[in-house]
């Protein structure tokens, strides 16, 4: 039992319960993604509590170092149980000994966890949350689908040569685990599932930031906090981190579901216009971007504004590539360097004074009017429109960007 | 543990590939560091490759058999004058100058003959240790115990060497950057803009009366076509296309105010021209660069310490009158910088090395290119009172009938090909523009062409120029942004005009926060060429893009 | 010193290769197959190793017959061998059954000191395949390298995670997982020199590629059949819904940017098309 489950050999006939949530943090503060995890945990169990008439728990997974602190926020944010693993050593993630410590959480057996392993297992699909849901997995012998952006549960029938030599039978409780595929072409539904001769479990899965919205925090929840014991050996800190610093490269226009371009339409009032297109852009969400035209005027921007104006946040051939959402050109002409770095995006509004400027044909919406004139009671009219819509606005697409 | 090489030449250009082949050929460990992408990629020439008969120190000292293996287009076997006064044209056979102790002569373009070259050096290097390394920013010296010892460059860590050759060019920042010479001032540099128009290989033979492939001719245009600039045109016959281009004196260009790009658009819209160029005007790239005149600037002691100046960073460039012995008294000099080298090293004298590359240079025909002229007729042609009375008799009847006759015409083609008058004769508007102009106005025949062509705007031109740009680093900075201290950047830089959005310089109207209007040097970097005419006309911070990075050429 | 390169092919994705059925979604069958972009990364990073630490280039993918091209792709950067691992049983493989045919590969070459893989192949993006292979194998594995060097015994490369990067040190032999803006360093000429004589040699030995080449079967690498292909994969791909790509070209509608109903709609528009 407790033998076959350390040595990593399949079980058949384990008991498999909950719902595990890495909940990756740094520098003593949960990445956004890792909430969002939270709350989509807790709405899977909450419907599958009611689909199966059964309680299952949200337990979420916590490393680090001094991170205690963590875990009434993890509570709170959608988790039943708080598993803790705190050592200095720690402190800075390293893969191999936050490999050993989830996947002895996850295998252990004690007072709080009855069970062999968890039912289902997610983790955030960033850097260190890939590569480290790769490594559980490979440790404790299961499936994983990574950089998925849509789940469910559900019982599900399944004909398949491997997994159903007898014919068709149905796969309970299975988690379904919806991915964007082929350079964004193709979206594949990936399935964990048991075969005659083995049990595949937890059915994991990394999730990309932004797919999915946190609780609010005024829920009141309660829980319980569990930390667990564990010692690191040698060999588990054979690999050091001698240093960390900061990216200096700049801002990274394709990380924002919005992005809102300034061009030479600003020359009027720079700074004004600046100020203009960083509103905008606040309020939906996304980044302002620039084109090459304003990076070469040097405009005479105050001090608010000047960052924008910088050859990093350029869009276009000599620049950024981008496609959001949605992208918002402001008094930009469309030339055709500037077209290259922005034509892929979902849809284009552009603001422009001049109804022949050529950005009108690769535009979707083309206002026709001066932007000073144009942006206030538009941003007014988005405002609006957001409070009446029912959910906050999306996050951006990766997470940890301040 | 720093790196060390007999030899590190800068620049693989051809006094660059010159100097390296005759160190790797004698057992030296040479290493070549160029710019660009490849050897080649960032050259142009508006010139013939020349070996003279006065010299051993051509090419094929080098590379004998240089004319089966080497990319050449055609050998110039005929050099013809154009005097041009609006659509009057006077040609004058001045091919006795061209001939002027030549022994070979081939037009060629500059991409595939430098990227050939270097790989010829290459191979050789490589049997030593050496090589030919491109996209490596030589930046400045490696100076220790204040000696020069080596080479400091963007891409490397800093190499030692027995012998520095700096070929990088006429804006070589190795040469600047020792102390050994500064930017030169404006009426010591010549620009020249180039294009090369495709023209299938029958119609070249035919358009300009060539006997076959093995034949090609060079022309040069002057007169009143080009608003008063001092300097010319040139033409030159390729296998398959024409090197057609202006050369004015930099201060004459910043005087007269029209952008080079448009001056060579006069000389393309002329009816000479235009009767040649035909019903299909196939353009295809336009270049530019800046060319030291070595009668004004050639460096006196090309040298410091152990580092050698060859070629045009050292203003090894002689224009005699129209002919331009740039490439050739590169690889002179070049050969020479290798040959110093190896005979210090044989003597044990090492520190030597530059008295004797002086020595050298003085004594070949680098040193006669750029002695003072000699001789009476010599003295003459420099006279300003001569100069003017020459002038004085040609604009009179009698003068007039001088030009008009044969005899006369004969007498000044004589001169015109004169070598030494050639040299001597003094870079004013008369040599360049009234002399030529008053040939052409009373002797000349009209010439008319229905041709219509459309020259391609800068814009376009630039816009078919490739660039790899350093995103992120601007290799050049204004300093002085006001219209008085860099506003002639904004006609003189090649890729730049009043009229063009992508090109590099704009006057702008900055709005202040107080409302106030002030008029504004801008600078887009991105559509450089690197010629280097700002740093001279302009208050700038003037650099090379790093290693590999910046325009690119595909004929030069 | 070995090292080896695991590569894989992925439909082409560029712009004009790519095919698309008529309702726009995407045309595997006809679209071609090629070198995932990715791996040219990991490619210089072992060129890297050879030219600074000399050894041997062992590159392998693992696929259908007519992968070989594949190979062939990889050595036109560079490869000392390629080794093609084909069988029918290991077809069907999701990660971790890939993971497991591929670490018996490294096996087999025995004494390899270094793996180099490039970060999520353009299909099936998974960014798994590298550390389950390291963590079967009991390597120490880095990923998202951006560059690296040896110092004494042990590899240091930076990475990046977050909005930082890290410097990390780990003992040989060590996997490593090149990130897209991987940047091999050359800072010694003689390097330089190197790197080109071994540039230059790749056409000769393209020429020569069977010479180079060694198809692996199952059988070849001991592997424990459970393990590999369909049976040894613990996920399976369930269905498949095809995303038809952005529309080529746009119609703009019009609005008055004056006219308050007309700021309005826009407003509207932006609103559901930031919430789709």
């Amino acid at each position: 039992m407790a033998d076959a489950a350390t040595r990593g050999e399949p079980l058949r006939g384990g008991i498999y319960r909950d719902m595990w949530v890495y909940c990756e943090q740094k520098d003593g503060e949960f990445l956004p993604v890792s909430l969002e995890m939270l709350g989509e945990a807790r709405r899977l169990m909450d419907k599958y509590a009611q689909d199966y008439k059964e309680r299952e728990n949200v337990v979420a997974v916590v490393l680090g170092h001094s991170v205690d602190g963590l875990a009434k926020q993890a509570i709170q944010r959608g988790a039943d149980v708080v598993y803790i693993g705190d050592h200095p050593e720690l402190a800075t993630f390293r893969l191999e000994p936050a490999t050993r410590v989830v996947a002895g959480m996850a295998r252990a057996k004690d007072a709080n966890k009855a069970y062999d392993k968890p039912r289902y297992f997610l983790f955030p699909a960033t850097h260190n949350g890939r590569d480290l849901s790769a490594t559980v997995l490979a440790e404790l012998e299961s499936g994983l689908a990574s950089d998925c952006n849509k789940l469910y549960i559900e019982d599900i029938p399944i004909k398949h040569p491997v997994k159903t030599p007898g014919g068709e039978r149905i796969f309970e409780r299975t988690l379904g685990m919806k991915r964007p595929d082929f350079s964004g072409f193709e979206w594949s539904t990936i399935l964990c599932l048991n075969d005659p001769e083995k049990e595949f479990y937890p059915q994991a899965c990394s999730v990309i930031p932004g797919s999915f919205q946190p609780l609010d925090t005024s829920t009141g929840r309660n829980g319980t906090v569990v930390p667990y014991k564990f010692n690191l050996g040698e060999r588990d800190l054979r690999v050091k981190v001698r240093s960390r610093r900061k990216l200096g490269g700049g801002v990274r226009l394709d990380k924002f579901p919005v992005v809102v371009a300034v061009g030479r339409g600003i020359g009027a009032n720079p700074s004004e216009g600046m100020r203009l297109g960083v509103e905008l852009a606040k309020a939906l969400g996304g980044e302002v971007g620039v084109s090459r035209g304003v990076v070469t005027a040097k405009y005479p921007l105050d001090a608010n504004s000047k960052k924008y104006a910088e050859e990093e946040r350029q869009i276009g051939e000599t620049g950024q590539f981008v496609k959001p959402k949605v992208y918002l050109a402001l008094g930009i002409s469309g030339a055709i360097q500037h077209k290259k770095g922005m034509d892929q995006s979902e849809k284009i509004v552009a603001v422009n004074t001049d109804e022949a400027a050529p950005i009108r044909e690769f535009s979707d919406v083309f206002v026709k009017g001066d932007l000073y004139k144009v942006v206030p009671p538009l941003l007014r009219a988005i405002e609006a429109e957001l409070k009446t819509a029912t959910a906050a606005p999306a996050a951006p697409i990766a997470g940890g960007k301040a | 543990m720093v790196e060390k090489f007999d030899a590190i030449v800068v620049g693989a250009g051809p006094a660059g590939s010159a100097a390296a082949m005759e160190l790797a050929r004698n057992g030296a460990r040479t290493l070549v560091l160029e710019r660009g992408k490849f050897p080649g990629h960032k050259n142009v020439t508006g010139g013939i490759l020349y070996g003279q008969d006065n010299t051993p120190y051509n090419l094929d000292y080098l590379v004998p058999d240089f004319e089966k293996r080497a990319p050449l287009e055609r050998p110039i076997h005929r050099y013809l004058m154009h005097c041009l006064y609006n659509n009057r044209v006077k040609t004058l056979d001045i091919t006795r100058l061209h001939g002027h102790h030549t022994k070979w002569s081939y037009a060629v373009l500059r991409v595939p003959f430098d990227r050939w070259f270097a790989s010829e050096v290459h191979k050789e290097a490589r049997k030593s240790g050496g090589g030919v390394v491109s996209e490596v920013r030589v930046t400045g010296p490696l100076v220790e115990d204040g000696r020069i010892t080596g080479v400091v460059t963007n891409e490397l860590e800093p190499i030692r060497a027995d012998v520095v050759v700096a070929a990088d060019g006429a804006t070589s920042e190795l040469a600047r950057n020792s102390g050994i010479r500064s930017w030169w001032s404006e009426p010591e540099w010549f620009q020249g803009v180039k294009v090369v128009v495709k023209m299938p290989k029958d119609a070249v033979e035919e358009r300009f009366d060539l006997d076959g492939e093995a034949d090609g001719s060079a022309h040069l245009f002057a007169g009143n076509v080009f608003e008063g600039v001092r300097g010319g045109g040139f033409l030159y016959t390729n296998k398959e296309s024409l090197s057609i281009g202006t050369v004015f004196h930099l201060d004459s260009i910043a005087a007269n105010g029209t952008p080079p790009h448009k001056l060579l658009d006069r000389l393309l819209a002329h009816p000479l021209l235009r009767n040649w160029l035909g019903a299909y005007y196939d353009e295809t790239e336009y270049s530019a660069k800046l060319i030291p005149d070595g009668k004004k600037c050639v460096l006196e002691r090309p040298w410091k310490d152990n580092l050698l100046v060859a070629g045009d960073a050292a203003g090894h460039m002689k224009a005699a009158g129209p002919i331009i012995k740039g490439m050739n008294l590169g690889i002179t000099a070049g050969i020479l910088a290798a040959r110093a080298y190896l005979e210090a090293r044989k003597t044990g004298n090492l520190p030597q090395v530059g008295p004797i590359y002086e020595r050298m240079l003085g004594d070949s025909i680098v040193g006669e290119e750029f002695a003072p002229p000699r001789g009476f007729m010599a003295r003459m042609a420099r006279s300003p009172t001569m100069n003017a009375r020459l002038e004085a008799f040609l604009r009179s009847d009698m003068g007039r009938l001088f030009l008009r006759s044969r005899m006369g015409q004969k007498r000044l083609t004589k001169m015109l090909s004169d070598y030494n008058l050639a040299s001597a004769a003094p870079d004013t508007e008369f040599t360049y523009v009234t002399l030529p102009s008053l040939v052409a106005k009373e002797a000349g025949e009209p010439v008319r062409s229905h041709a219509e062509i459309r020259l391609r705007t800068l814009d376009e031109r630039i816009a078919a120029l490739g660039y790899d740009t350093d995103i992120g680093t601007a290799h050049i900075e204004v300093l002085d942004d006001t219209p008085a201290a860099s506003g002639k950047t904004v006609f003189t830089c090649p890729v730049s005009s009043p009229e063009s959005s992508r090109g590099c310089y704009r006057l702008e109207n900055a709005v202040l926060s107080d409302g106030k209007v002030r008029r504004q040097v801008v600078l887009d970097v991105q559509p450089c060429i690197e010629c280097g005419t700002c740093a001279v006309e302009g208050v700038v911070r003037w650099e090379h893009p790093n290693g590999g990075k910046g325009v690119g050429y595909q004929y030069g | 010193m070995e090292y080896v390169v695991l590569v894989k092919g992925v439909p082409d994705f560029r712009q004009g290769k790519v095919k698309f059925k008529e309702d726009n979604t995407l045309d595997r069958g006809n679209t071609p197959t090629v070198l995932n972009p990715n791996d040219q990364f990991a490619l210089q990073a072992a060129l890297e190793a050879k030219v600074k630490h000399g050894g041997t280039v062992h590159v392998l993918t693992m696929g259908p017959p007519n992968y070989k091209k594949i190979l062939q792709e990889a050595m036109s950067i560079y490869a000392d061998k390629c080794y093609l691992l084909s069988d029918r049983k290991m077809g069907g493989a999701d990660t971790l059954a890939t993971a497991e045919t591929i670490a018996g590969a490294v096996r087999k070459i025995g004494n390899v000191d270094m793996i180099f893989a490039g970060f999520k192949s353009a299909d099936g993006e998974t960014g798994q395949t590298g550390p389950q292979t390291a963590w079967k194998l009991g390597w120490p594995v880095v990923t998202h390298v951006l560059n690296w060097r040896v110092e004494g015994e042990r590899l240091v490369a930076e990475r990046t995670a977050y909005d930082e990067i890290e410097e990390v040190e780990a003992p040989l032999p060590a996997f490593i997982v090149t990130d897209p803006g991987f940047k091999p360093v050359y800072r010694q000429a003689t390097h330089r020199l190197k790197l080109q004589d071994l540039q230059e040699q790749t056409q000769a030995r393209l020429s020569e590629f069977d010479r180079h080449f060694a198809a692996w079967t199952a059988a070849d690498l001991a592997l424990d059949e459970k393990k590999i292909g369909f049976k040894g994969s613990p996920t399976i791909v369930r269905t498949v819904e095809p995303i038809p790509r952005a529309p080529q070209e746009r119609k703009a509608t019009v609005y008055d940017g004056a006219k308050d109903e007309d700021v309005k709609a826009v407003a509207k528009a932006i609103v559901a098309a930031v919430k789709a």
